[in-house]
This record gives structure tokens, sequence and C-alpha cells, in this order.
């Protein structure tokens, strides 16, 4: 039996290094690509004969090739992918479609139905009556695919000749027409035909059906290449169209994660501004005092429990201080900048937050305070310690996080864009 | 003006009950502890005539303050560290111990681990531009002068933005960085070489300074050098020296400085000469003389949580 082993391949594998990038995007379009593939490479249109086992799949092909090059049994003979050529066409005979679903037979008879083949032969013999559930599951798939691929299905109803008579086999027929409304039924003797041919009785061969399975057959191959083409135009145009669907919302996302982290950073520095503007204008009355600088004049032993002057004034710009301290902190605590990133906090808990690390602990006298508020250099240092901590926060790496991978899924969607040949050139 | 409930039986008797003051099993000195402690703030509830919410303003502060954990440093703020000093030096004069280099507070930024060296080290490992150089030295004695031979002298102290390495929340300073452990020669002598720290305060915004704010006080420290001085022979020196010169030497919100603490800073040239890159430096001689333990026991070592590295 003549056997394709490239065929023993699992169903849908497509070419990985060729359709990588288009994969990593569209993940579900493999057997579109596969089938892709199979295009680029087919040369004979392909005939696939499927159906249940023991609906005499294989000797129908026999006849249509007019030799025994199948084997044919009455039990499930057909475990691979059988194929042969005939008269420019490529016959397969696909395992039976029968329970074992996941088996590596059902894999080759979807290999042989999805993408090996341009023209499916449905088969199901007259004797088993109406058509059972698998058998019109994979029918109206079959059907919504040749209306979408124009890969054509023909449906034969086989064994007419074990029927007790004409109306046993019309009844069959019109029950199956219910059951497929809109499609044409061809009925076949392949025994018929078999005597036929031996006997050399055309009116038998003629009463056999496959002379008109036949003309439908030639019509169908004839209509193939440019099937093909529609096919091939077709795959590239969907996943083309997805993709730049893909595209179009990845690059929405990221313009409009970017400009999030711009407007967010926008009110930051903002706020920011405003709030170290209002605090520069009190600090100036607070240092803005007549006189030499009491707080930088040491007190004595003898006053270490006493009030003086100095101390008033160290206490003053202190408190000072720390009010500014601690607005600050409310208004970063506001935009969720307030502990230290885990990297640099320390055992002292009561360190590690972003106001000691910008501010320090150092003591602040008058000069200290103008020029770290009452300056415009001050108050930028400032805003930019402030904002570094603020690209630091949970939040913000959040959203890097977000528009890193953002920017690689769009970075993906244009490579799978290039990956994929133009329309024409499948 | 508000009620007064506080001297009646009823919560006298809810007093004694609130510490099972009266009850058999349990530590009777914790008792006795929490007993007054909590019969004296009821107490200023009602001679303050303390409305609920001022109450409950001061619970919530307690959660911020051991949330930030500053508790250590409000114990330094409200004295409570220097009044346990206090004490120390009455029960000395009790004992009738004198002289010796004075006590101080500890503060809560030791890290147990420098690594030893002999006579004389480097401390500072990071650069510090605005830290000029500074070298420390002096000699370990007894009571009776004679110098202190396999002392371990122990030096800790800032950089120039206040912040101890180990807990610098700038990540700028490596391990150990400002922090040395020397041990002393038959001469007793030791010498640091290192940067000028500065003199640096509570958090600006966290809980300690916020209750000073109430209180119209910095919470600030002159620039310090923390030292621990610790022989097999004699008691434990827990102390630190001020920085002449520093405005806050009698104004630390710690309390911590004291007569004999401020040794005079000298400028001195030919830096390259002692081990400095620089010329000019300063220069700070501290002499550290300990003092005997009391009936072979020192009487003055402190159990407490401790940094290590």
């Amino acid at each position: 039996m003549p056997e394709d082993s490239s065929l023993r391949q699992p169903a849908t594998r497509a070419h990985p290094a060729r359709w990588r990038d288009v994969l990593y995007v569209l993940p579900q379009r493999e057997g579109d690509l596969a089938r892709l593939d199979e295009l680029a490479v087919a040369d004979a249109p392909v005939v696939t004969v499927i159906g249940k086992y023991n609906h005499g799949k294989s000797r129908l092909l026999n006849e249509l090739i007019r030799r025994d090059a199948f084997a044919v049994a009455d039990r499930r003979q057909t475990v691979h992918l059988a194929e042969c050529r005939h008269a420019g066409v490529r016959w397969l005979d696909a395992p039976g479609l029968d329970a074992d679903v996941a088996g590596e037979d059902d894999r080759h008879a979807l290999r042989a139905v999805w993408l090996a083949s341009d023209i499916r032969l449905f088969v199901h013999a007259a004797r088993e009556g109406e058509l059972d559930a698998v058998e019109r599951a994979l029918l109206e798939a079959l059907r919504a695919d040749s209306r979408r691929t124009r890969r054509e299905t023909l449906i034969v109803v086989t064994q007419a000749d074990q029927m007790e008579d004409d109306d046993a086999l019309g009844r069959v027929m019109s029950a199956i027409a219910d059951q497929v409304p809109g499609a044409g039924l061809l009925v076949v003797s392949s025994t018929r035909h078999r005597r036929g041919l031996e006997d050399g009785k055309t009116l038998l061969i003629q009463r056999s059906g496959i002379p008109e399975l036949e003309r439908a057959l030639a019509d169908a191959l004839a209509r193939v290449p440019a099937a093909r083409a529609h096919e091939a135009r077709l795959l590239l145009g969907e996943m083309r169209a997805e993709l730049e669907t893909v595209r179009r919302a990845e690059a929405e996302t990221l313009s409009s994660l970017r400009q999030q982290q711009a407007a967010q950073r926008h009110v930051f520095d903002d706020g920011l501004e405003t709030l170290l503007a209002a605090i520069g204008r009190d600090m100036e009355v607070v240092v803005a005092l007549a006189g030499p600088d009491l707080a930088l004049v040491a007190d004595t032993g003898r006053e270490r429990y006493a009030t003086t002057a100095a101390k008033l004034e160290r206490a003053h710009i202190q408190v000072a201080y720390s009010r500014a301290c601690i607005h600050l902190d409310g208004f970063l605590a506001g935009h969720g900048v307030s502990g230290l990133p885990r990297e640099q906090q320390t055992a002292a808990g009561s360190l590690n937050t972003v106001m000691v690390a910008v501010m320090g602990v150092s003591v602040k006298f008058r000069a200290d305070l103008h020029r770290m508020f009452c300056e415009a250099p001050g108050r930028a240092r400032l805003q930019a310690a402030f904002a570094h901590y603020f690209e630091l926060s949970r939040s913000r790496a959040a959203l890097r996080d977000r528009i890193t991978e953002s920017s690689v899924a769009l970075d993906a969607a244009d490579r799978a864009l290039a990956a994929l040949p133009p329309d024409t050139a499948p | 003006m508000g009620v007064k409930i506080f001297n009646g039986k009823d919560v006298q008797d809810f007093l004694r009950i609130i510490a099972n003051l009266d009850g058999a099993s349990g530590n009777e000195r914790a008792k006795q502890v929490v007993h007054r402690i909590v019969s004296d703030l009821f107490k200023t509830i009602e001679d303050f005539d303390l409305t609920p919410d001022e109450v409950w303003l001061g619970i919530n502060y307690l959660n911020k303050l051991g949330s930030e954990g500053e508790a250590a440093l409000l114990a330094a703020g409200i004295g409570l560290e220097h009044y346990i000093d206090m004490r120390l030096d009455a029960e000395d004069a009790e004992l009738g111990i004198t002289g010796g280099t004075p006590r101080t507070i500890e503060g809560p930024l030791y890290v147990a681990g420098a690594p030893e060296q002999k006579s004389k080290a480097r401390l500072d490992k990071n650069p510090d531009p605005d830290a000029g150089p500074l070298r420390i030295h002096g000699r370990v004695t007894g009571p009776d002068g004679a110098p202190v031979a396999d002392a371990l002298v122990e030096v800790w102290h800032s950089d120039s933005k206040g912040f101890y390495s180990h807990f610098d929340p700038t990540g700028r300073q490596s391990e150990f960085n400002l922090r040395g452990a020397i041990r002393t020669g038959a001469d007793g002598r030791y010498e640091v070489l290192t940067r000028m720290p500065a003199s640096y305060g509570c958090p600006p915004s966290g809980a300690t300074q916020t209750l000073l704010n109430q209180l119209n006080r910095h919470g600030n420290r002159p620039a310090h050098v923390h030292f621990f001085v610790t022989t097999d022979s004699f008691r434990k020196l827990t102390t630190q020296f001020n920085i002449e010169g520093d405005p806050l030497i009698w104004d630390d919100f710690a309390f911590a400085t004291r007569e004999g603490l401020i040794p005079h800073v000298v400028e001195r040239t030919g830096g390259q000469a002692v081990g400095f890159e620089e010329d000019g430096y300063r220069d700070i001689e501290f002499n550290i003389e300990l003092t005997p333990k009391v009936a072979g026991k020192d009487n003055q070592i402190v159990e407490r949580a401790r940094a290590a590295a």
C-alpha cells in the first residue's frame, strides 16, 4: 500500500521557523498555516475519501482509479492515510472516522480532511440509513469550510446494491437529504460498477452511479486551481486582518498607557511644584528675620535646662521645617510615594521613608531652609528627587511593566505581519 | 470644669482590678507598675479634663509611633534615656564611685560585628565630600591612670547627611562605614581616621517630631561620636563626645551632652603623615578613664535589642 511518510507527522504542525512570529500572535491559526504550507507545495489536486469504516471508502476509491490499490476488508483496515496517484489526481483514503477520536488514526484522518484535500468525498453506506451524529457534525464542518474556502465536499451514498429495492433506497436518500438540506447527493454501487466493467455491461455501469460521480468530480477538479488561489488569498487575508486588528488594539493600548503615564507625571509635577512654591512663600517669613542667626550661637552648659533665645530660634525653624515636611509627606502619600523601595530599606523602620531619603536628617538652619525652599534651584532639586521616587513607586512601576508588555506585543504583531507573505504569493 | 471621680472608691477599686493588684498569681512587679502608670494616666485625664477625642488622638499616636519604629527616638526626646543616666550617676555617687569618663546614652544605631583592628583603624569607606578628615585618638586608662591593654574601643558616627551605615535609606554607605572596633595595645592607645559627623535629628515628618511640634521643640542633636569601651577588668563604658563648636551642644533633644564629653577640636596640617589624603585635618584627643566593677560585677550592663551585621 503506497504511503506518504511525511503524512505521519502530527495532524497540524505548521512549519516552525517560517511561521514562528505569526504563531506567537495567532496560535489558533496553526492549522491554517499548515494548510498554507500544503498549498505552497501542492501540485496535483487531492481527493480524499472520508467516512466511517466499512462504509465502502476503499472500494469506491479502487473503482475510481480502476485498480485495487486500496485494501478492502470487513474490519477496520485503513489505519494509516493511504495514497495513490491516478489520472493527475492524488487520491487519499482516510482512516475510518470512528469512536476513538483522539487516536493516531483520527489525526491522520484530520490531516487528510483538513490539510491535504482539495475535494472531499464524504462516504455513507445506504444500509446504515440516516447519518449519525458524528457524521452530521463532520459534514456540517466540511460544508461550512466549503463555503469559506471553496474546497468542495461531495456526499456519496455507497453500497446502493445492498438495499432491498429502490423504494427502500429512496427512503434513505430522502431522509439524508432532509438531514443536509441543499446538498446534492450522489448514489453509487462499487459492486455494480465492477461487475459492469468485468462483464462489459454498459447499463450496469450506468446504474452504478460511478459515471455520474466521475462527472461531478471532473467538474469539481476543474475548479480546484481557482479554489486554491481563493483559499490562499482567504487565509492570508484573514490572518492579515486579524493581525492588523491585534496590532491596532495593541497600538491603542500602548498609546493610552503612555498618555496615562505622562498625565500622572504631569499631575504629580504640577501639584508638587505648587506645593513647594507655597512652602517657599511660608518659609520666606520664617527665615527672613533681621539680625544674626541666633540659632548658630551655642548655649553654655549652665543653660542646659534653661530657655534661651537661641533655643527658641532653633525650635522655631525646626517646627516650621517639620510642618513643611508633613505637608510634603501628605502630598506624596496621596501619590503612593511613602515607603522606600525594598532595596533601599534599612533596619531602622523610622528611616525607610521617601521623606527621610530625600530630606536627610541633618540639622537644617536658616540658610539651609532658604536654600532648599526659597531659591529656585533648591526647589528644583527637591522636585527632581521626589519625582525620582515617584517613578519608583509601586503603581508607577506596574504601569511601566504594562507599557513594556504592550510594546513587546506590538513588536510581535509587527514581526508577525512582516512574516506573512503578500496576498498574491502564498 | 470637669467632673472629679478619680479619688472615689469606685475608680480606685477599678484601678486595682485593672492591674489585678489583689489577685493571687501574675508578676507582682508588673502589676504594681501597671497600676501606677494607669493610675497616673487616669489622674492626668481627670486633672486636664481630657476629652474622649483627645484620648483617642493619643492612642492613635502610639500606633503611629510604633508603626514608624520611633519609640526609641521618643524615649530620647522625652528624656527617658537621660533620666536613666541621671539615676545611674546618683547610684555611683551613693556607692562613692567618682571620676572616670562620664557615661551617656547609647542611642539606637549601634551595630555589632565591626571588624576588629589593632591600635589604629580607618573608618571611612565611602567618599563624603561634605565631611572633612577627622582624627580621633586617646588613651584608655584605669582609675589609677595606668594604660589598659586589650580594651576594645568601638566607635560609630554619622556621615555628613546625618545617616549611619546600615541605617542609610539613600543606600550610599557600605557595611561598617564610619564604624570601627579598635583593640588597644600595651600603651592603652587607640587611633581612628574618619570624616566629620554632622548634627542630625528626628525624621522631620515622623511621629517624634510631630509630637515635639506640639511642644515647640526641635528633635535635633549636636554632631557626636559614639563609644563603647569594653575590658575584662572594668565596667563597660557607653558614651559619646560632641563636636566642639556645634551650636546644638547644650540644646540636644536627647539631653546626652555632658561636661567632660566636649573635647577640643584642633585644626592641624600634615594630614598625609597620619594617613589622610588631605593636608589639613581636625584632631580630637579623647582620653578614656574606666571605672571599677562593683563587688566584682559590672552593675551598668544594659541589655537591649541591638542590630548585628
